[in-house]
């Protein structure tokens, strides 16, 4: 009866074998035919976020980088022309890190593509963020771990939208100044 | 026998994991996995953050208070069937939402429902079922009857959320 019971739970829990973290997923797939495979530890995004940053002028990108200079890894799979990882696969890891505390940001689902972003926040901070893009050729994958805050990125966002405000500004300005200079009209040469 | 009891329960768990949706959400999983089937959903700080890039203060003001937005679409024919649209409505009723009006504008069947606590509409439905399209948007937030129609979404069927009077009296009864 005993043995008849575990051959029973063995069954049950072998039937839940799809990926339950990014990590597993992440492993279970990067070997696969025409998958891409990347994986970048935090201290390599710091290091060249911080050089890169005394080379760049552009506000926004300067905010962009100092984001950046908060992730602590990033794990990035990716196919081109052939998917290799079926939509069921997909959304059975998409179900189990819902039930690690995953949380939908975005679904997009048309036709046979589709597009999540997950998020797990502790402490008000973004903790790690999914992406997966699924098509019938395409597939990518990338999952980040950070200690950014939800107010860095609206920082981030804040600054977007300030450089965008300027720079309509400085469009407009120039506008009215081109409409006030008078036209140039071609004068005849005083004849000696 | 106890021990037996806790080895079914034990072996069993893994199932009870998947708890039951709700019925409207166990709607949207039914059909989203269908082929013709679009399904957006967008909701947490993604939204807060969407909200920001809005062209004006006043949608700016009203995106701010929505939290969830779900669409499910269905444009190259509709694979509703009356009776599972007959289902639907009735479970939209039996989760407490209020008819707000419902029309016949050509081959399509129009309905807005409104769940509210006290002033504050917290949740919204618009249903449209037609011969060839079917359209279910959902909204939850904390808005007021006069923010419906301001919301400038750009999905199918949200151009409805603009005939909407000002105040809830005013709305057209049959």
């Amino acid at each position: 009866m005993r043995f008849l019971i575990a051959i029973l739970a063995l069954f049950t829990m072998s039937s839940c074998s799809s990926p339950k973290t990014t990590a597993q997923f992440y492993h279970t797939h990067k070997y696969k035919e025409g998958v891409t495979h990347f994986k970048m530890p935090g201290w390599l995004v710091w290091m060249g976020g911080g050089i890169a940053q005394g080379f760049v002028q552009d506000p926004e990108a300067k905010a962009g980088l100092r984001l950046a200079r908060k992730v602590k890894k990033l794990r990035f799979l990716a196919t081109e022309d052939y998917n290799p990882i079926t939509a069921a696969e997909v959304n059975d890891f998409v179900g189990n890190i819902r039930s690690n505390g995953f949380e939908d940001l975005l679904m997009v689902k048309e036709g046979s593509s589709t597009v999540h972003i997950l998020s797990r926040e502790k402490k008000e901070k973004l903790r790690n963020l999914v992406i997966l893009v699924n098509d019938e050729e395409e597939f990518v994958f990338m999952d980040m771990k950070s200690r950014i805050k939800y107010e860095d990125l609206s920082e981030l966002v804040n600054t977007i939208l300030k450089s965008e405000n300027m720079k309509k500004e400085q469009d407009e300005e120039e506008q009215p100044a081109e409409a006030n200079e008078e036209p140039v009209v071609a004068k005849k040469a005083p004849r000696a | 026998m106890r021990t037996f009891i806790w080895s079914a329960l034990l072996t069993l768990s893994p199932l009870f994991a998947f708890a039951q949706p709700k019925a409207i959400a166990e709607f949207y999983e039914k059909y989203q996995a269908y082929e013709n089937v679009t399904d957006v959903k967008l909701q947490g700080w993604l939204l807060e953050i969407a909200s920001n890039f809005a062209d004006d203060e006043q949608a700016k003001k009203i995106l701010d208070k929505i939290t969830y937005l779900r669409v499910l679409v269905m444009e190259e024919g509709n694979l509703v069937s009356p009776a599972e649209y007959k289902s639907l409505l009735k479970d939209i009723r039996q989760s407490s939402f209020e008819e707000l009006f419902k029309v016949r504008e050509g081959q399509q069947d129009i309905g807005f429902y409104l769940r509210e606590k006290g002033d504050t509409i917290t949740d919204v439905l618009l249903l449209i079922n037609g011969e060839d399209q079917f359209v279910l948007l959902s909204l939850e937030g904390l808005l007021k009857f006069s923010d419906l129609n301001d919301l400038h979404i750009d999905i199918d069927g949200a151009e409805h959320f603009e005939k909407l009077p000002e105040k809830k009296k005013d709305v057209p009864r049959a």
